[in-house]
């Protein structure tokens, strides 16, 4: 009797083993190329028009352009010139795929001149408001549907990744218009340049490259792939929002990916003498992708990129919007975006600026011992009642509002241990009632709900680790100081599903503490992909999922703060921290842009990444004063010598009365300009060499002078490193 | 059909995905890394400012620390930026001359560029006038200026030096002298080449490991100047004594010979010190590396001792460092480029480092990151890096912070602390991170007499000079102010003791097994003897010694003195402590048991571990009059503190070879053979121990692997 139902349990073991094995496996919907399909494209045409454009179709190029009716100008979607024809294939195509071979697993680039246009390997249709063009990639068997649709102030371009047809070969990812955006390499500067959003901005003027310097840079929308990021010892500043753009004398281009931005990148090719063209443009991610290392036992190491075989079905849409005369410029890209972002109801007026913003850190693990037995435990850095000195320290400096994020008050502080931080604070910093939280202070509560080491709250690691596309766990190791290699501990992502609940546990657990909001710093500037969830493919789904998250607890009157925040996250701050005030400074980037602010001042109040931390102070006040931004500051109570080991690096120069006079004399030199442009939005900026010269809405011109010599504008000496504010009448 | 070759694909795909899967030991695992980790922490900079720590070890175990950094990346100008009509095809070396103007040459093109001060074009130098002839200098790769405008050309593949004016008029050649000091076989190649103040000329030659050429201000040659020398292990050098010795002469003839590292580069200061740079001192690339900073006095001899100095990172990655370059600024501040990592590090002139900025290994893009970093050259306050891929020079400024930190250490090494305290107590201010400005202000409150400031400064910076000096003050102050009293209560001390004993001795009964225990410190032999016959030994006391002697060693590793100390007494590990001493104490007792017994020993294993635990109590006492003694003497006086040990734990193995001898019944010969077989037996149960603690962790790792790959196909389906 016994030995039949080891047998039962046995067979019932194993029978359920396997129908787990048959999860995911065979459940894969593919859309097969057509072999037979026909070649139908009929002749160049107008195919739509409304008030202002109309969209030509071209035949011999297999591509469409819109003309502007007011003024005559046209916007070729390849381009153009009559004087000196362009040859090149990748230039020309309207589409480029990156391809895998099944059977190989290597990766190659499939342009749409060479494999289909020229073959006449293509099929057009009229649609409503457009034309839907079907491009035959004949010699890999794959055809990509792209919907062209006029709008009244823009061009939609559309692909839905589920029509695609493959067979043996592929698809990785899609450019879409390589060259729509683009400017000619012997074109002027300044006349003509790219606009990559990098960081805060960046725009490229025209050049022709030298031969060793790397012509394409290809970044990541929201950075990279937090839970499998690529391995560089270089710090950048990663893409926060889905807009790039060009100018070309008069006429602009600014383009805006409404669907589909988790899963892109923005690629930026540079003074390449072979294109002759410069341009910059979005590639979407179809199959994610995980570089792995094999490791053999003669210490030969093997790295391939292996691929998942699912693809990433969500709908890409990217709008084209045509700039003209005075808008046809950085100011009109963000203009055009802002207006894009109000129109659709994603942004809308927040709270009042506020010139303190102070995030201060509770504490963090160290080592210790107890009678030589090593241990690590909480060091406490700030407690509640240093933070509430703190905090009536600062209230006192201007009489104004301030915004104070607690920060690492968890129970590993601000090292990454249980998700959120346990979920609660530890009573080694006192109580969180011990804090006076008055009207003039938003409190707000920081939780990072994306990474942990340890199971707790409700995670544990051996189901809540998100999945790389192998079906692998990333184990993601702190940087070493001097290297990019791993030097004590690592943690993980959590699975993205898991996400949510981890928020509403935090949700129920502020209700009970007097704090004015919570700060998602992770949520809201790093994405990731989990492939647990073919959802969650290639960090798809992520804006979706912020979005939700943050309008939870705005709908309970909760605040949000987020930092360097994402463009889905930004727009649902009720203040960012961290804004981005640089580009990733790359050799081929010539000028940076206060891009990002220029969107959203006047909309969400914004405040610059700690200024006792920058590598000098006075830049970086210049960088607030140039956008009319808050200042932030990252705060402690007490140093240890224990802290020089710490995993973080912002100790140096954080502690509140070591910087007490230095707030106070910000305070006193921004407090009064601060004031007169608080919430009002920027009309123009402009930069000449070393003077950024910001407009404001209400009439105030800001000139900031980054230089390290005087400048004169008129009877105005505006000193090195100063700035100084215009009225006008 | 289409289905079915679809189908075909569907399984390829997945067989070919599941195939690298079953190879992937690491690849299920990946170790990845993101900048930054933490918010609130952003860098403004492409690069991560560090600078290293000497900790209680001294250099040899030296830490990198985040710091503010000390210089950030004003641009990088390539030709566009320089005005030049042309693409540049590959810099090879950059010179800064004393007006401010900057030299690039370009020895792919046979040009070199001349800058001014804010870096614009002043002139182009594309071949050198010769009256009608034309000199090109294509494959240069070394250049410098002299005071009167005269450039020196390293002319590398045509085995020459020129030399011509500002506006490229030739002036004259300089070959390879004929000298019987320069072997026939030497293959003259200048790379690198830098005039000292009285117009000796010094010039490296590719693959030549001599040394730099000298030449006289006349042109002659003087010698090889400052050659490295080889270092050799404890190993390598008996190896090659054998090999001398026994092998015969073809054999010999087959050995490789091992030569000096040759120099990568050189500069000079203003007081005519030669500092030369060697860019791999290892032949392995995961080495820690030494002494590749030589700063040579006239005489060839190396003023900054740095042998034993590590100038580069002291964790390497995976690529073994690089250091290319080197240049050295007027109040002698130290610039070496290490082109691997893109890393530059700043040094004083006491080895101290300042910082470490740039970034790149070798794939830099951006602004203040390197893919070939090349050449280093300081002009003012700006440093210079020129990267012969990219073909562009980075300039990097001194922050507002690296420069009070220059100016606060040039003090400080001038002698002025007086005058270097309030720019230290700004820079504390500014980083609390940086090993100097804890040395720094330690000196300075020495200085202004403030010593108990300065001890406790010169403990956070690890400064144990510094600290024994305030030290020695406030304890002769103590001594001084305090002599009568501590006479008095020293007296006073002894008699309560004296006093305390006899009354315990009349009102206590000590067990007798404690008054054996106790006695063997005073009649060792007697003791032994009597425990053999009666057994008087205790399990208890021996533990409770043992465990005595445990808590001692945490305690005075813990709490030695300051001046003391090798390592940080917060990072000591008990369980390590614990394998070193109450483990070797089982284990002595354990191995001398089994061998004590085949070699007829009368000792239980019982009586042994008794007879080693009591044997330590001298230790234990010793422990204690350490840890007392480290906090009250200085380093200098640390003979007397050694003597003392050493006497103890001489006293300590005489006790245990008399009770061993007892406990056994050996004669004292057979007790020391018996001895070396314990030693030899130790070291095999240790090899023993490690190579089965090795396969248990293969073991491990292997469920490991099988688990997780396991628990991959039946949660993600393969």
């Amino acid at each position: 009797m016994k030995l039949k139902n080891h047998i039962i349990a046995i067979i019932s073991i194993f029978s359920i083993l396997l129908s787990l094995c048959g999860c995911n496996s065979n459940n894969v919907p593919i859309n097969w190329y057509d072999f037979g399909a026909e070649y139908s494209a009929f002749s160049s045409c107008k195919v739509a028009e409304n008030s202002r454009f109309t969209l030509e179709w071209d035949k011999d190029s297999a591509s469409v352009s819109i003309f502007d009716k007011n003024n005559g100008k046209i916007y070729t979607t390849i381009p153009r010139n009559e004087s000196d024809p362009i040859t090149h294939p990748q230039v020309l195509s309207p589409i480029m795929l990156n391809c895998i071979d099944a059977e190989t697993l290597n990766t190659n680039t499939e342009n749409a001149i060479t494999s289909c246009i020229k073959k006449g390997a293509f099929s057009a249709e009229k649609i409503d408001n457009g034309i839907k063009v079907t491009y035959y990639f004949e010699n890999v068997a794959i055809s990509v549907p792209v919907y062209y649709q006029l709008r009244e102030d823009s061009l939609l371009v559309e692909i839905h990744p589920d029509e695609i047809g493959e067979d043996e070969t592929l698809v990785s990812s899609i450019s879409i218009l390589p060259f729509f955006c683009s400017i000619d390499n012997n074109s002027e500067k300044e006349q003509n340049y790219l606009f990559v959003p990098s960081g805060s901005g960046a725009l490229v003027y025209p050049k022709t490259i030298g031969s060793g310097i790397t012509s394409m840079i290809s970044e990541e929308m929201y950075g990279v792939d937090a839970q499998s990021p690529n391995y560089s010892d270089s710090v950048t500043e990663s893409i926060r929002l889905p807009v790039y753009g060009s100018k070309n004398v008069d006429r602009g281009m600014c383009a805006i990916i409404e669907e589909s931005a988790d899963t892109a990148s923005i690629v930026t090719n540079i003074g390449s003498s072979t294109y002759r063209y410069s341009s910059v443009y979005a590639s979407f991610c179809i199959r994610g992708s995980q570089l792995s290392t094999a490791s053999y036992m003669d210490g030969f190491v093997s790295k391939k990129t292996l691929f998942c075989q699912e693809k990433i079905n969500n709908t890409i849409k990217i709008g084209f919007y045509p700039l003209n005369e005075d808008n046809a410029d950085y100011n009109g890209m963000a203009s055009a975006y802002r207006n894009y972002l109000i129109s659709n109801k994603y942004l809308s007026k927040r709270e009042d600026d506020t010139l303190i913003n102070a995030t201060i850190i509770g504490g963090v693990l160290e080592n210790k011992s107890f009678l030589g037995v090593p241990y690590t435990g909480l060091s406490v850095l700030t407690s509640f009642d240093d933070v509430n000195l703190i905090i009536s320290d600062l209230s006192s400096l201007n009489n104004k509002n301030i915004n104070v994020n607690l920060m690492g008050f968890g129970d590993s502080g601000l090292d990454i241990e249980k998700p959120a931080g346990g979920v609660d604070y530890s009573s080694k910093f006192g109580s969180i009632k011990n804090i006076n939280n008055t009207d003039k202070v938003s409190l707000y509560f920081n939780f990072d709900l994306l990474r942990f080491s340890k199971s707790g709250s409700g995670i544990n690691k051996l189901f809540g680790i998100t999945r790389n596309a192998i079906g692998g766990r990333n184990k993601i190791g702190y940087q070493n100081v001097a290297f990019s290699t791993a030097s004590g501990g690592h943690y993980y992502y959590i699975r993205r599903s898991y996400i949510d609940k981890l928020s509403d546990k935090v949700f129920k657990k502020i209700k009970r503490w007097d704090i004015d909001g919570v700060s998602f710093d992770t949520l809201s500037n790093k994405s990731y992909s989990d492939y647990y969830d073919s959802k969650y493919y290639g960090k798809s789904d992520t804006t979706k999922q912020v979005t939700e998250i943050f309008s939870k607890y705005k709908s309970e009157n909760y605040k949000v703060a987020s930092y360097s925040a994402n463009a889905y996250a930004a727009v649902e701050s009720n203040i960012i921290f961290d804004v981005p005030t640089r580009s990733s400074n790359y050799q081929v980037y010539d000028e940076d842009i206060p891009f990002y602010s220029m969107v959203f001042k006047g909309y969400i109040p914004m405040a610059i990444s700690a200024i006792n931390l920058s590598e000098d102070y006075d830049i970086a006040f210049l960088k607030a004063v140039e956008s009319g931004l808050g200042i932030g500051y990252t705060l402690i109570n007490d140093y240890n010598m224990e802290l020089i080991s710490a995993k973080q690096n912002m100790f140096f120069s954080s502690v509140y009365q070591d910087l007490k006079n230095r707030i106070a004399n910000d305070v006193n030199r921004y407090d009064s300009l601060f004031q007169s442009i608080a919430n009002k939005r920027i009309l123009n900026h402009d930069e000449i060499g070393d003077l950024h010269i910001t407009k404001f809405e209400n009439g105030i011109t800001v000139y900031t002078n980054f230089g390290n010599h005087d400048i004169n504008i008129g009877s105005v000496t505006i000193k090195a490193k100063d700035f100084f504010v215009k009225e006008d009448a | 059909m289409l289905v079915s070759k679809n189908r075909r694909v569907t399984e390829l795909f997945k067989k070919l995905i599941s195939k690298f899967a079953l190879i992937l030991v690491i690849g299920l695992m990946i170790l990845n890394l993101t900048t930054p980790v933490f918010a609130a922490e952003k860098n403004q900079l492409p690069f991560e400012s560090y600078s290293y720590w000497n900790n209680y070890a001294g250099t040899e175990n030296k830490k990198a620390v985040n710091n503010r950094p000390i210089y950030k990346v004003r641009n990088s100008i390539d030709y566009i930026s320089m005005g030049l009509p042309d693409q540049l095809k590959q810099i090879t070396d950059i010179f800064c001359d004393e007006e401010g103007f900057t030299y690039i040459l370009d020895g792919g093109k046979s040009q070199i560029i001349i800058l001014d001060k804010e870096y614009s074009l002043v002139n182009n130098i594309k071949e050198l006038n010769n009256e009608n002839n034309k000199i090109s200098f294509l494959g240069a790769k070394g250049l410098y200026v002299d005071i009167n405008g005269e450039i020196y050309i390293a002319d590398t593949d045509n085995k020459r030096i020129l030399v011509c004016d500002k506006n490229g008029n030739y002036i004259e050649t300089l070959y390879l002298p004929k000298s019987k000091l320069i072997p026939e076989s030497f293959n003259y190649k200048p790379i690198k080449l830098v005039k000292d103040s009285k117009d000796y000329l010094y010039v490296l030659s590719d693959g030549s490991y001599y040394g730099a050429i000298l030449y006289s201000p006349d042109g002659d040659f003087l010698g090889f100047y400052g050659a490295n020398s080889v270092k050799k292990s404890i190993g390598e050098a008996l190896s090659t004594l054998f090999n001398k010795l026994l092998i015969n002469n073809d054999k010999r003839a087959k050995l490789e010979t091992t030569l000096p590292f040759q120099f990568t580069d050189l500069c000079a200061d203003k007081k005519d010190f030669i500092y030369t740079a060697t860019g791999n001192t290892s032949t392995k690339n995961t080495d820690i590396q030494t002494g590749q900073i030589r700063k040579l006095s006239p005489g060839g001899s190396d003023v900054l001792d740095s042998d034993s100095i590590n100038y580069g990172d002291s964790e390497i990655s995976v690529k073994s460092q690089d250091i290319l370059g080197i240049d050295v600024d007027d109040n002698g501040f130290l610039y070496a480029l290490d082109s691997t990592y893109g890393h530059i590090f700043v040094y004083d002139q006491n080895n101290n480092n300042l910082g470490v900025f740039g970034s790149g290994s070798r794939e830099g893009i951006q602004n203040g990151s390197f893919t070939d970093a090349i050449a280093i050259a300081v002009n003012g306050d700006d440093v210079l890096v020129a990267d012969g891929t990219l073909n562009t020079v980075s300039i990097f400024e001194c922050t507002e912070y690296g420069t009070k930190l220059k100016e606060a250490q040039t003090l400080v090494n001038d002698g002025d602390y007086n005058g270097a305290m309030p720019l230290w107590k700004e820079l504390y201010r500014l980083d609390k991170q940086n090993q100097l400005v804890y040395i720094g202000l330690a000196k300075s409150y020495y200085e202004q007499g403030d010593y108990e400031k300065a001890m406790d400064f010169a403990k956070r910076g690890y400064d144990k000079e510094t600290y024994a000096l305030a030290f020695t003050i406030i304890r002769n102050d103590f001594i001084t102010n305090n002599f009568t009293l501590i006479v008095v209560i020293t007296i006073l001390l002894i008699v309560i003791i004296v006093l305390l004993i006899k009354y315990l001795k009349k009102k206590i009964t000590i067990h007798q097994k404690i008054k054996t225990a106790i006695s063997v410190l005073t009649h060792p032999a007697d003791t032994f003897a009597q425990m053999k016959l009666k057994g008087g030994g205790s399990y208890i006391i021996a533990v409770i010694i043992m465990f005595l002697y445990y808590i001692t060693n945490i305690i005075s590793t813990k709490y030695k003195g300051f001046c003391y100390a090798t390592s940080d007494p917060t990072s000591i590990n008990a369980f390590l402590i614990l394998l070193r001493s109450v483990g070797i104490v089982v284990l002595f007792s354990l191995c001398y048991w089994a061998v004590s017994t085949v070699m007829h020993g009368l000792g239980k294993i019982g009586e042994i571990f008794i007879c080693v635990c009591y044997s330590f109590q001298p230790l234990i006492i010793a422990n204690l009059i350490y840890v007392v003694l480290t906090n009250v003497m200085l380093p200098s006086e640390i003979a007397f503190l050694d003597l003392f040990m050493t006497i103890m734990m001489g006293y300590t193995a005489f006790i245990l070879c008399i009770g061993l001898m007892k406990i056994s019944d050996y004669e004292f010969g057979k007790f020391v053979g018996v001895s070396v077989l314990t030693v030899a037996g130790i070291v095999i149960v240790l090899f023993i121990g490690t190579v089965v603690f090795l396969l248990l962790q293969l073991l491990w790792n292997f469920f490991i692997t099988v688990f997780q790959e396991t628990y991959k196909v039946i949660t993600f389906g393969g």
